[in-house]
């Protein structure tokens, strides 16, 4: 905090809440999170499940999103609980655990007024994540997780139409979708990481 | 009593206790963290304890933050947090901050872009 003169105050104060929402996290936990969830659906889709009968192999898939969605919510809840104890910094306003709350409260208007929504996690399974982290940014006022959640999702949505319009992929092309899921997973994961170095050395 | 004539200039609605600039970065810290202990508001801030427990004492006579005096464990723990009433004063705070700012370039008297 340099002065009092409007024109330095103001960029001075937007600083100091850039630093606050570093010290939060708010960028990095949720790309890490999910990154690490969309591994896991790589792993799950392009391995395991493809070993099981094609109605086994729909229902894991089916519940994969909706499940490991609460599981990403629970994980960041814990962390910003975990990062008041330790660090001394409140989560703000938005804070995961009502996020977590109102997520299971969609969970089950879905489940019984919409289930179609559902398969969106068979057949563009990349959408939902995108959804949800396109939702945390949006919540939470912030723009690059907002980028990253256009990236998944154009990127992933785009692979699921070209496999859709070809009716699949031919027996050659089974590792398509998969090195896609890891790619963007990755991404995620490795840019997520990258910005919470970042957010490290703001503060 | 009445309200502040239209046509004043803007810095007459300027609060005291917000507008100290000290104030102000306590009442922005907590306005994005929703609370925060006073060691972290210590070290975000630079300041010393007296120094902070001052400005926190003038904005929870204001009825701006919350301060809660605890225990984790055997480790006592001060933890403030901003009140309804210190969000809308720091809000009105930035609206006059940021009127004052417009009629600064407007006037002509700002930097040149």
């Amino acid at each position: 905090m340099t002065g009092t003169d409007p024109d330095t105050l103001l960029p001075d104060l937007d600083r100091l809440r850039a630093r606050v929402r570093a010290d939060q996290r708010v960028t990095s936990a949720p790309m890490v999170a999910f990154g690490a969830l969309i591994l896991g659906y790589a792993v799950l889709g392009g391995l395991y499940a493809g070993q099981l009968p094609a109605g086994g192999r729909h229902l894991t898939l089916l519940v994969y999103w909706p499940l490991a969605t609460v599981i990403g919510f629970v994980v960041l809840w814990r962390s910003e609980r975990r990062r008041a104890e330790k660090e001394g910094v409140g989560a703000g306003r938005r804070t995961y655990g009502s996020a977590t709350r109102r997520y299971l409260i969609a969970l089950v208007l879905i489940v019984v007024l919409f289930i179609p929504v559902l398969f969106v996690g068979v057949f563009a399974p990349m959408i939902w994540p995108a959804g949800v982290l396109a939702a945390i940014a949006s919540w939470r006022h912030d723009r690059p997780l907002g980028i990253w959640a256009a990236v998944i999702g154009v990127t992933g949505g785009a692979e699921s139409v070209y496999v859709i319009a070809n009716g699949g992929l031919s027996a050659g092309w089974w590792w398509l979708q998969p090195a896609v899921y890891t790619a963007l997973g990755l991404a995620l994961v490795i840019g997520g990481l990258v910005i919470n170095r970042r957010e490290q050395r703001t503060t | 009593m009445t309200g502040p004539d239209p046509g004043a200039h803007p810095a007459l609605d300027l609060d005291d206790a917000v507008h100290q600039k000290t104030r102000l970065a306590l009442l922005t810290v907590l306005d994005e963290a929703d609370r925060a202990d006073f060691p972290y508001l210590k070290r975000t801030l630079a300041l010393t304890d007296g120094n902070l427990g001052r400005h926190l004492d003038v904005l929870a006579q204001q009825g701006l933050v919350h301060i809660t005096k605890g225990y984790e464990g055997r480790r006592p723990r001060t933890w403030v947090a901003i009140t309804p009433e210190g969000r809308q004063a720091l809000a009105a705070e930035m609206n006059v901050l940021a009127a004052l700012l417009r009629r600064f370039h407007d006037n002509g008297s700002g930097p040149s872009a």
